[in-house]
This record gives structure tokens, sequence and C-alpha cells, in this order.
């Protein structure tokens, strides 16, 4: 059979391009883990202008809107403010961490100098396509300084998630802490528990690992990064215990909700951790 | 020919702009409107097995590209559901809305339930563990991509 016949024959296409899918699953397995794949970067790459185009319209025609419904010399100032207060609240936080962890005055006005290029300020443009707890795209890349694994917060300084594979130019995939794959050392501010903090894919997250047998953990609790993990700064805010108990098993239930809100999402900031974690 | 692959290559530019409006819209549309299933399932009734094959791998690709999940499942069961979803169709009668609807719900729940039966199998996790509205996907896929292809003729006059 010629290759041209080949192709006209809608089974033979229909088995291909199943094989060719199956192939590409069978990369990942048998772990069934995340890897690099090159015709997923070159996806990823190729939405991007029109991710971009559209994320940038809407805001565009959504400010727009805004500007109408108010003054527009106010509303000029308001965004200026909102800029300042997003980096402001970015080193407001910080610096607390340094302060809580009681580094030396020395230290705290170096860190202090360090502050304003160790944030980087991105946009939400995109979200999972299976489930909007798992992951996010922003509209900052390589070009910008984003690497893998740096922490992301949103504009009042609470722990979103760490950036992730495929990262181009332009455009990074941010890992949210209410996605199971995520994983962050995390500390409770009162009683010191210490534990990893995972999500659940439905918008909360679990802090496994506590012996059901341990007196620690209370109801209401702030859950904060331990830093432990060498990848989130310590003191981050991630979100508060909502629920404990004890399971059938040996550890604790602990449920945490995370500060962060999905709909509020627009201006987020990535961490450079490499100079902050000194 | 020509015609057609602008067609498709313009189809698969809108529905990536429709998932990023979504996303920004509210993160929960994106699991409720599935913008690639809707481009492969709209190829398939338009243009025939090939086409929703080929549309199904494209945008199937494109949709697991935008998803922290194994990639090449999306791939994977949209190919399958384009191509028998077009099979289909061209057996039966299919000469007004409601019937092309079912018919596309009916593959849409197909595709999901081959996305899901791979990744539980791959991932060791419960059938239901996705977001509720990622089961409620099929009913808005057919009724927007029935929707497209009534509108389709008129559209097609006019270009």
């Amino acid at each position: 059979m010629s290759l041209f016949r080949l192709v006209r024959n809608k089974f033979w296409v229909a088995g291909f391009l199943i094989f060719l899918n199956l192939i590409l699953i069978s990369l990942q397995m048998p772990s069934g883990s995340k890897q690099e794949n090159l015709l997923e970067r070159i996806l990823f790459t190729l939405a991007s202008p029109v991710q971009k185009l559209v994320a940038a319209t809407y805001h565009f025609l959504n400010d727009e809107w805004e500007q109408f419904k108010e003054l527009r010399t106010a509303q000029k100032e308001n965004q200026e403010l909102k800029k300042k207060i997003f980096f402001l609240q970015q080193e407001e936080q910080l610096l607390k961490n340094k302060l809580s962890l009681a580094l030396k005055q020395k230290e705290l006005e170096e860190t202090l100098k360090l502050l304003p290029g160790l944030i980087i300020p991105a946009r939400i443009i995109g979200f999972d396509t299976s489930n909007y707890y798992r992951s996010a795209i922003i509209d900052k890349g390589r070009e910008d300084g984003v690497n893998q694994n740096l922490p992301v917060c949103d504009k009042f300084g609470h722990l979103l998630g760490r950036t992730a594979e495929p990262i181009t130019g332009s455009q990074a995939r941010v890992i949210l802490i209410t996605s199971e794959d995520s994983g962050v050392a995390v500390i409770t501010t009162s009683d010191k528990m210490v534990g990893i903090l995972s999500g659940n894919g439905q918008g909360e997250c679990l802090i496994k690992y506590v012996m059901a047998s341990s007196p620690l953990g209370v109801e209401g609790d702030e859950v904060q990064t331990s830093g432990f993990d060498k990848i989130f700064p310590p003191g981050l805010k991630v979100g508060r215990i909502v629920s404990i108990s004890a399971e059938k098993g040996v550890f604790k239930k602990i449920v945490v909700k995370p500060y962060f809100d999905l709909r509020e999402l627009d201006v987020v900031a990535v961490l450079k951790t490499a100079e902050l974690m000194r | 020919m020509v015609r057609k692959g602008f067609v498709l290559l313009l189809g698969t530019v809108l529905a990536c702009a429709l998932y990023s409006l979504l996303g920004n819209l509210n993160p929960r549309l994106v699991v409720l409107i599935n913008a690639f299933a809707v481009l492969v399932f709209f190829s398939a009734l338009v243009y025939g097995e090939i086409e929703g094959a080929v549309m199904g791998t494209v945008a199937g690709l494109l949709q697991d590209a935008f998803s922290h999940q194994v990639f090449g499942l999306g791939g994977l069961s949209l190919t399958l559901a384009g191509f028998l979803l077009a099979w289909a169709a061209q057996k039966l009668n299919l000469n007004n809305f409601i019937k092309k609807g079912i018919l596309i719900f009916f593959f849409s729940l197909v595709q999901l339930i081959i996305w899901v039966i791979f990744y539980s199998l791959i991932f060791r996790k419960s059938w239901l563990y996705s977001r509720f509205e990622f089961y409620l996907q099929p009913i808005f896929t057919a009724i927007i991509t029935t929707s497209l292809i009534t509108l389709f003729p008129k559209l097609k006059k006019n270009l």
C-alpha cells in the first residue's frame, strides 16, 4: 500500500495518532510523574502570544470599564498606589519573616537593600484545564529571571505555589499549594508543629505525617512556611487550620484552608529565593 | 483544502483564546467549558473522521500543555472521541439539533470516561477526584458545539 493511500485511509490515520498519544503517555511511565517534554514545551510556547493577547485585552477592557466608573485622575492615583502597596506588602511580609527569625540589624538592612530586585511581578494568564486548583500559568519566564522552584505569592504576600516546568522565555507554570503534587515544609505559629503541607485538589491543603498520638495541632492556628525544604523562605503565610481529626491510621488528618483566593488572583509576585534564604 | 486548513487553524487559535478568556473571567469556567473538546467535535461533525482525529490530537495535546498532568492523556481521549463521533455521525441520520446534541453529549461523555480511566490507572486515584464542574463538561460541550454547527453554514456563506 502506498504512503498516499495509507494517509487517505481514515483508520490508519486514527490508529497512528492513537499510537502517537500512547507513546507520549508511556514516556511518562511507570511513575506517572510529570516530565519535561519537547512537544509540550513547543505547544506551550506557540499558545503564549494568544494567551497574552487575550489576557491583555481582557485586562485592558476591564481597566477601561473601571476607569469609566470612577473619576479618571483618582483612578490613576489609585493604580499607582496599588502598585506601591503590592511591593510594600511583599517587602513588609519578608521583613516580618526576617524579624521573626531574630536576625541582626545589619543583616536586616542588607536584606532590605536587596528586596526591590528580588520580586518579579507577574500576571496569571491561564489555569489548569483539568483542575483549576492544580496549576496556573503566569506571563513571566526565563527572560524575566523566572526559574524552576521559585515561590509565588498573591498580592497580599500569601503563599500561592512554586514555579515549575515548562518555563519558556515569557511564560511559566505555577504548581499551586492546593495541588496534590505540591509539598511545602510548614510550621504552625502557636505550638510550632512542623509538617509537610500538600494539596487535596479540592481547594484545601493537608498537613501530612503528624502522628495521631501527637498532642500538637490547634484548630484556627496559622500555618507558615518553615523553610526546611530550602525552596520556600521561612515565614510566608500559607493558611489556617480548619479541622483536625484522627483517622483510622497512624496519622492525623489536618485540613488547612489556604489564604489565597483563586477568584482574586490577578497580579502575583515571584520571589527569587536563593538570596532570601541566605 | 486550503480553506479547510484555514478554518481548522482559526478554530485552534479561537479555542486557545476562549480558554484564556474563561480563565480570566473565572477559573471554574476553564473546567466547565472545554474549548478544545468543542473544537474537536465541531471538526469531526463538519469535516469527518480524519479531521476529527487530527484535531483531537492537536487540540488534546494543546489542552495537556496547559495542564499539570500526563501529557498525551487529553490527546488520546480527544483523538478517539473525535474519530468515533465522526464515524458514528455518518452512520446515523442527524437531521435536527436535539439528535446532534445527544450524540455530541454521548461522545463527550465517552471522552471524559477514557480520560478518567487512564488518569485513575496512572495515578491510582479515585474516579471522583477532580472538580465537580469537570463532570458537567459533556452538557456544555454538547450545547455549545451543536449551536456552533447550526450556525456554521450561515457563517460559511459570509466567509
